[in-house]
């Protein structure tokens, strides 16, 4: 489902935003550390800060409806995963590894753009859990007239 | 609501990009950045459309959608519900919208590719702080954007004594020269601002030139920009104001000159480009225009390397600024200034240094002139100085006033606002940069002599 070049790009530490919608279709947006993508290419797992997620993660826990996209903003290049939530648990150490190297990724990004280190630094991204979902669709998010335009749906 | 939409106005400028969730009918959610959501008061937003894309659809299906607005310096964060209400497709709101669009359009090459399709706009239902999303720090406050520091004490009444003293300045200018640099003294002083220009515009070729600027070093007059051309070009076409907070690699105005007119028919009008003095790592620019009676007199450019240097109370206050300077400027170019009525040739021809030399050369097909290989100026200043460079060469006179250039159909000065005075100080800022031995020197009012250090000689080509 994705390939090599692709999940290097999506784990190189870059802007993550995640969306759930509740029981209305209210939708909701949360920032993250960032995505792994799991050994079987199939399934990725997305690192939630325990706070700030609350309503993110009680949607999931109603709905298992996941959108993550990823954007590297020094070019703007951006993917959008689509998914089904399969597994939500407390980070293991393993998983705050890999957040915290998606974190500092992504601290770069936010440096690139003017963000003073100073502040950069103050995001908080711990403690958090790992959400685990099954990638149903690949969508090209760059903005342009092709964003939105699906690269990949699972079988 | 317990925060207002206001307090979070630092967070539409853009520097960090907002997430916004949507969600289709079929429970689908979708999420994606946007470079900019527009304040439009407390209980509104506009966000521009320009693709018909996956959130336009799912809002199409569930007005509703959910924005995540970060501080551009602290970083704390909102989230925001919004419902769409309706789209616009032209009047006041589109037309600024827009604006900002051909800037980058315009930059990136893409005019009439990428463009506005419709502001839409959303009523705000909730806005909720973000706990947790920073860890503490006492001393983030401070740190956020503040007034400049000679308004920092002295509030309101600071304000007021800033725009009075920048008001007498421009007032008490006497002549064109004066006036811009009390302009741009005024604004690079009270403002902290290091990087400002103010280019005037030449209407019988739709071009912008720069006349003066500060902070750029030598070198920056005569850079020109075509109407609608980057975003100085774009402020100068639609006399709006426009502010732009992360300018990016793809929104570096100062480079838009375009490479002469393209097309077969337009090949004669083929130009030389010169630099534009831009801040190559300009992170937030303001552009406002300079209007006098409907009509366009020029620009007053501002750039920094902060990305949250300029905000609405920059730009109200410069507003008001650029319109009085407007006037004087437009009052100052249309008024003939009266001519001494001594004749000319009293001052006394100077002398060459014996060993110094520099070479003229003129170029018909653009009347460009060069000195010693390089780049001088070109158009009607071009003109001017071949002409008084020849008859100074020629031993006849070393001393011209505007009265006989305004006369001398070979010229070709228009009949009305020919703006002679603002070619003349353009030509003369530009021998102080590149050929500083050879000066003009007001002599009188309305009257100037040509000195010169070196031996001069000159020659024509036709060859650009």
């Amino acid at each position: 489902m994705i390939d090599e070049t692709l999940a290097d790009f999506l784990q190189s530490g870059l802007a993550c935003a995640v969306a759930t919608r509740d029981a209305r279709l209210v939708p909701d947006c949360v920032l993250a550390a960032g995505v792994r993508i799991e050994r079987d290419r199939k399934h990725a797992t997305v690192f939630l800060h325990d706070t700030i997620s609350r309503r993110t993660l009680a949607n999931l826990k109603h709905n298992g409806q996941i959108a993550v996209t990823l954007e590297h903003l020094p070019n703007h290049h951006t993917i959008q995963l689509k998914g089904e939530v399969t597994r939500v648990s407390k980070a293991t150490e393993a998983d705050i590894a890999d957040a915290t190297r998606f974190h500092a990724g992504f601290v770069k990004e936010i440096e690139y753009v003017g963000v003073a280190p100073r502040f950069s630094r103050r995001l908080a991204f711990l403690p958090c859990h790992a959400v685990t979902f099954r990638v149903e669709a690949i969508f090209e998010q760059t903005p342009g007239p092709k964003a939105g335009a699906c690269l990949k749906e699972a079988p | 609501m317990s925060t207002r939409l206001s307090e979070l106005m630092d967070c539409f400028q853009g520097v960090v990009p907002t997430g916004i969730a949507t969600c289709s009918l079929d429970g689908r959610p979708n999420v994606t950045f946007l470079s900019y959501v527009k304040y439009l008061d407390e209980r509104h937003v506009a966000l521009s459309c320009q693709f018909f894309n996956k959130t336009k659809r799912n809002i199409a299906e569930n007005p509703v959608a959910a924005i995540w607005l970060m501080h551009p310096v602290t970083l704390e964060a909102h989230r925001v519900v919004i419902r769409f209400l309706h789209s616009e497709f032209k009047g006041p709101l589109f037309d600024e919208m827009a604006l900002r669009i051909d800037v980058i359009a315009s930059h990136t090459g893409m005019s009439g590719v990428f463009k506005l399709l419709s502001a839409d706009i959303y009523e705000v239902l909730e806005i909720e702080p973000v706990e947790g999303h920073v860890l503490p720090d006492a001393e983030a406050a401070e740190a956020l954007a503040a007034p400049p520091v000679a308004f920092r004490a002295k509030g309101t009444r600071g304000e007021l004594a800033a725009l009075q003293a920048l008001s007498d300045r421009i007032s008490r200018a006497e002549c064109l020269e004066r006036l811009i640099e009390a302009l741009l003294d005024s604004t690079t002083e009270l403002f902290e601002v290091q990087h400002a220009m103010v280019l005037l515009y030449d209407e019988t070729r739709a071009r912008l030139y720069t006349l003066d600027s500060r902070g750029y070093g030598r070198g920056g007059s005569g850079a020109e920009v075509g109407l609608g051309e980057g975003l100085i070009g774009a402020v100068a076409r639609s006399r709006k104001p426009l502010r732009v907070s992360h300018a990016g690699s793809d929104l570096r105005y100062g480079r838009a000159i375009r490479r002469g007119v393209e097309g077969s028919k337009e090949a004669d009008k083929l130009s030389r480009e010169i630099p534009l003095p831009g801040l190559h790592d300009a992170q937030s620019q303001l552009v406002l225009p300079l209007v006098a009676r409907e009509k366009l007199v020029g620009v007053l450019a501002l750039e920094s390397r902060d990305p949250l240097k300029f905000s609405d109370w920059h730009e109200a206050f410069l507003n008001v600024a650029a319109n009085q300077a407007a006037l004087a400027i437009a009052n100052l170019q249309e008024q003939e200034e009266p001519e001494d009525a001594r004749p000319a040739g009293e001052s006394q021809r100077l002398k060459p240094l014996a060993g110094r030399k520099r070479a003229f050369t003129f170029y018909p097909q653009d009347d460009a002139v060069f000195v010693d290989g390089q780049y001088l100026i070109r158009n009607l200043p071009g003109r001017i100085l071949w002409k008084i460079l020849r008859e100074f060469v020629s031993g006849k006179r070393h001393e011209f006033t505007n009265r006989e250039l305004r006369m001398d159909n070979a010229l070709g000065l228009p009949p009305l606002k020919d703006n002679l005075e603002s070619r003349l100080i353009l030509l003369r800022k530009r021998l102080e940069e590149k050929c500083p031995d050879v000066r003009m020197v007001p002599v009188r009012r309305g009257a100037f002599a040509l000195e010169s250090d070196s031996e001069l000689t000159l020659s024509e080509s036709a060859q650009p």
